[in-house]
């Protein structure tokens, strides 16, 4: 009794844990498979997404066919070189396609990216039968190591079906494989027939011809697939499969492609670990259970469950080769695992979302990109090109494909090119090179090259963009050609100046000492009066030209910078006087009411010659322009800040606004008949403002049209001033 | 005053010479300056006019030459050139011992640089 007494409490205990137990276990298997189904209707629908994005994308592509009138081909001809290139691209940029072929409505192979299966006849195969009729045939293949979906799709154009697209698709989420449902499960995807009857559209493990023939009936409700087409997302352990035999499944309905999705397992299997809980002996039983008990007690929720799905979630992970490590070193970072684990699952698939919309937005960009890009291996193999690059380049993917990155590059420029492939290997990127390549037809081209990494790991690839510059390049050597010959003319003009001025200047020496011989009063024939007036003539004259030549040379040396100045501090007075002294005479002789004001005690800073030459210019410039009576010259200077300004100003005629700026511009004359009146070659306030800047001043002017001009310089006061 | 003219316009030089001697003085001309070194060497003059841009052998060269012959400081120059000149430049020729007047300065102006340098 003692031992029985004892016993009673044992085995209400082990039942009621046997009852937890097993409620335990089943709620973790559902959630699992719910997990599980979850992730396929996922993958199912992207699936499904991408496979309309590339069949539009290749379609709207295809649309060339309008372009097939133009290219002369039969309408049923497939623009295969460009179908090549799109699937190239394709698979490009979206490493999850393991497969795309293009299929002419008579079932033949036209184009793949298995070269193989080119020209292979289809006619006769299901899924081209059911895509060439205008229905997606989808399906899953199982391999060695990996499994795949498979879509077989119409190709519409304008409404019209011309051909099929057969697309493989990396299973990799590994929840497909239906090895990873222990030994008896799998997963149905089936869609309703016209009866309205369950069509199942994979191959079951327990039926390899069930795509596509095998039916579950509407009316048989207790077959979990009726049940997800009629829309139910849940989860049953009371139902029996296609074979009849229970099953614990979980179902989804997939609304984008009016699908029905089971994920199942045989109940026996489902529950085995119930079943082996129930054969081990009721005193062993009962003993593990007490402690079982207290544990579970404890930690029922915390462990077993999340274990179980971790255990499976791990299994599928490390199925796609997925390197990841969990180290475990107590049960309190269990519940933390599991939550990271969950995180990292929602992870992936939000990074799997984004892949899909990057990969659209790249693949959109590569391809319609006007610039040529090619993409490469860690290798430096080619392994895809745009079109831009073939219209720039010449080259065809079949002719680049394959071959290596320096296949394009001119021979003198080979070591260059693998240093900057070195580069972009250590660095990751590469930008703005200037570089060149060889076109097919074997011209080079000069272009500006930036390389960047495309996919990183074991299948490392970087995309090259370049930019053909020939034009920019072309241009830039015309404006340099164009930019030595200016300079050269510059050299050629100021040494013209130069040897002109020289050459010029050396027979007046002559002229002028005989003129000056003849004038001389040592000169032992005395000349006539009338004689003397011509030679006097002659020697005015002379004094112009050569005072021509002298601003021609002064205004070359102004310019080369070759002018020294002497910079005093002067008293303005001492300036004034000067003037006055030098303009005294020809001032009455010409009839000129002149006016010194320059009289204050000022000094300025200034080269005393220079100043002098201002002044000159500025006071024989009026001669020409000043009326014949009652004409006024006037000089001054006013203090202003740091500078003095000093002035010169007459009442001839005046100055067109228009012409106040240009007028200083060297050789600038105001207009024609000025030139022919006065002469000149409009040298001598060009010289006035050099000279005056380089002083560090500044010259400008004050006139009107109706009469009077005055003409300011500003120069710095002497420091004692 | 005895007057060396070297000046590779023959024209320029007979002019030169014929207002010189005008005036007075004994003056000889040569259209090169190595001729000029040469009669520099031989003889001795009171002052020399030099241009400055004659083909071969330049003024400058011949400032030169007589300086590393030690000749300079026994002879008064007058550069007598149509060339625009520095201040730089014009500060060298006087380092040689030398005067400048532009060749727009006539006769009067020579004459009497040659009096006062």
């Amino acid at each position: 009794m003692g031992l029985i007494s004892s016993l009673v409490p044992m085995i209400i205990v082990g039942g009621l844990l046997e009852f937890f137990l097993e409620q335990e276990i089943r709620e973790s298997k559902l959630n699992e498979f719910e997990e599980l189904a979850e992730l396929k209707k996922q993958q199912i629908e992207n699936g499904i997404h991408l496979t309309s994005e590339i069949v539009d994308s290749i379609s709207s592509r295809t649309a060339m066919r309008q372009n097939l009138a133009l290219y002369n081909l039969e309408p049923n001809d497939f623009p295969i070189d460009r179908l090549n290139i799109i699937i190239g691209d394709l698979m490009l940029v979206n490493h999850d396609i393991l497969e795309v072929s293009v299929v002419n409505p008579d079932g033949i192979v036209v184009v793949s990216s298995q070269k193989s299966i080119v020209d292979k006849d289809l006619a006769q195969e299901q899924y081209f039968k059911t895509a060439i009729m205008g229905e997606r045939f989808l399906d899953y293949v199982q391999h060695s190591n990996y499994s795949s979906m498979f879509f077989s799709e119409p190709l519409v154009y304008e409404d019209k079906i011309i051909g099929v697209i057969c697309i493989y698709f990396l299973d990799d989420g590994g929840i497909t494989g239906q090895f990873n449902l222990g030994e008896t499960g799998e997963y149905i995807l089936a869609k309703r027939n016209e009866n309205g009857d369950a069509l199942f559209l994979n191959t079951m493990r327990f039926d390899e011809d069930s795509a596509f023939t095998r039916i579950v009936k509407q009316d048989q409700l207790d077959v979990p697939i009726t049940q997800a087409l009629l829309k139910h997302s849940g989860v049953y352990n009371d139902k029996v499969d296609y074979r009849g035999v229970p099953v614990l499944s979980v179902t989804r309905y997939i609304e984008s492609a009016d699908l029905g999705l089971v994920v199942k397992q045989d109940k026996s299997e489902a529950f085995s670990l119930i079943t082996d809980l129930q054969n081990l002996s009721f005193m062993g039983f009962a003993l593990i259970g007490i402690i079982i008990f207290i544990t579970l007690f404890f930690t029922s929720d915390k462990i077993t469950r999340p274990l179980l799905i971790l255990k499976n979630k791990l299994e599928r992970v490390s199925d796609t080769n997925r390197d990841i490590s969990m180290p475990l070193s107590g049960t309190n970072e269990i519940r933390q695992l599991a939550d990271s684990f969950n995180v990292m699952i929602e992870k992936q698939k939000e990074s799997r979302v984004k892949l899909v919309e990057s990969s659209k937005r790249f693949k959109t960009l590569y391809e319609n990109s006007p610039l040529p890009n090619y993409t490469i291996n860690k290798d430096g193999l080619v392994i895809g090109i745009n079109p831009a690059f073939t219209k720039v380049l010449g080259y065809s993917e079949e002719d680049i494909v394959g071959k290596s990155i320096f296949f394009i590059v001119p021979e003198k420029l080979l070591s260059e090119a693998k240093q900057r492939f070195a580069e972009l290997q250590e660095k990751d990127s590469v930008n703005n090179v200037e570089f060149e390549f060889k076109t097919k037809g074997g011209r080079i081209i000069p272009v500006i090259a930036s390389a960047y990494t495309l996919l990183e790991g074991d299948s490392k690839t970087y995309n090259i963009i370049i930019s053909d510059i020939t034009e920019i390049s072309n241009a830039k050597k015309l404006i340099q050609s164009q930019l030595e010959k200016l300079k050269e003319l510059d050299t050629q003009k100021d040494e013209f100046i130069n040897t002109l001025s020289h050459e010029l200047r050396t027979p007046l020496v002559p002229i002028q000492a005989n003129c000056e011989m003849l004038l001389d009063e040592d000169f032992p024939e005395k000349l006539g009066k009338e004689q003397k007036e011509l030679v006097d003539s002659m020697t005015f004259n002379l004094d112009r030209l050569s005072s021509l030549i002298n601003k021609l040379l002064l205004l070359k040396s102004l310019e080369l910078g070759k002018h020294g100045y002497d910079m005093q501090n002067i008293p303005v007075k001492e300036i004034g006087n000067e003037i006055n002294a030098n303009y005294l005479g020809i001032m009455s002789q010409k009839n000129i009411e002149f006016t010194n004001l320059i009289k204050n005690t000022f000094t300025v800073n200034a080269d005393k010659n220079a100043i002098h030459q201002v002044f000159d210019n500025l006071i024989n410039n009026t001669f020409d322009f000043l009326p014949k009576e009652n004409a006024k010259v006037e000089i001054n200077v006013t203090p202003q800040d740091d500078k003095l300004v000093f002035s010169v100003k007459d009442n001839g005629v005046g100055i067109s606004s228009i012409h106040h700026e240009k007028i200083f511009d060297k050789l600038y004359q105001v207009d024609e008949s000025h030139t022919r009146a006065h002469g000149g070659l409009g040298l001598g306030l060009a010289i006035c403002k050099q000279l005056v800047n380089d002083m560090g001043g500044d010259m400008w002017l004050k006139s009107n049209e109706d009469g009077g001009s005055t003409f300011y310089f500003s120069l710095k006061k002497g420091e004692s001033g | 005053m005895k007057i060396l003219i070297i000046d590779d316009d023959e024209e320029t030089c007979k002019a030169i010479i014929a207002f010189l001697t005008l005036k007075g003085h004994q003056a000889v001309g040569v259209s090169d300056g190595r001729e000029g070194i040469e009669k520099i060497n031989a003889d001795t003059f009171d002052r020399i006019i030099l241009d400055m841009s004659m083909p071969d052998f330049s003024g400058m060269d011949v400032l030169q030459k007589l300086k590393e012959t030690n000749k300079l400081e026994n002879n008064k120059i007058v550069v007598y050139s149509a060339v625009a000149m520095s201040q730089e430049e014009i500060d060298v020729i006087a380092k040689k011992g030398g005067s400048f007047l532009s060749k727009s300065q006539g006769m009067n102006e020579l004459v009497q640089t040659l009096m006062t340098c």
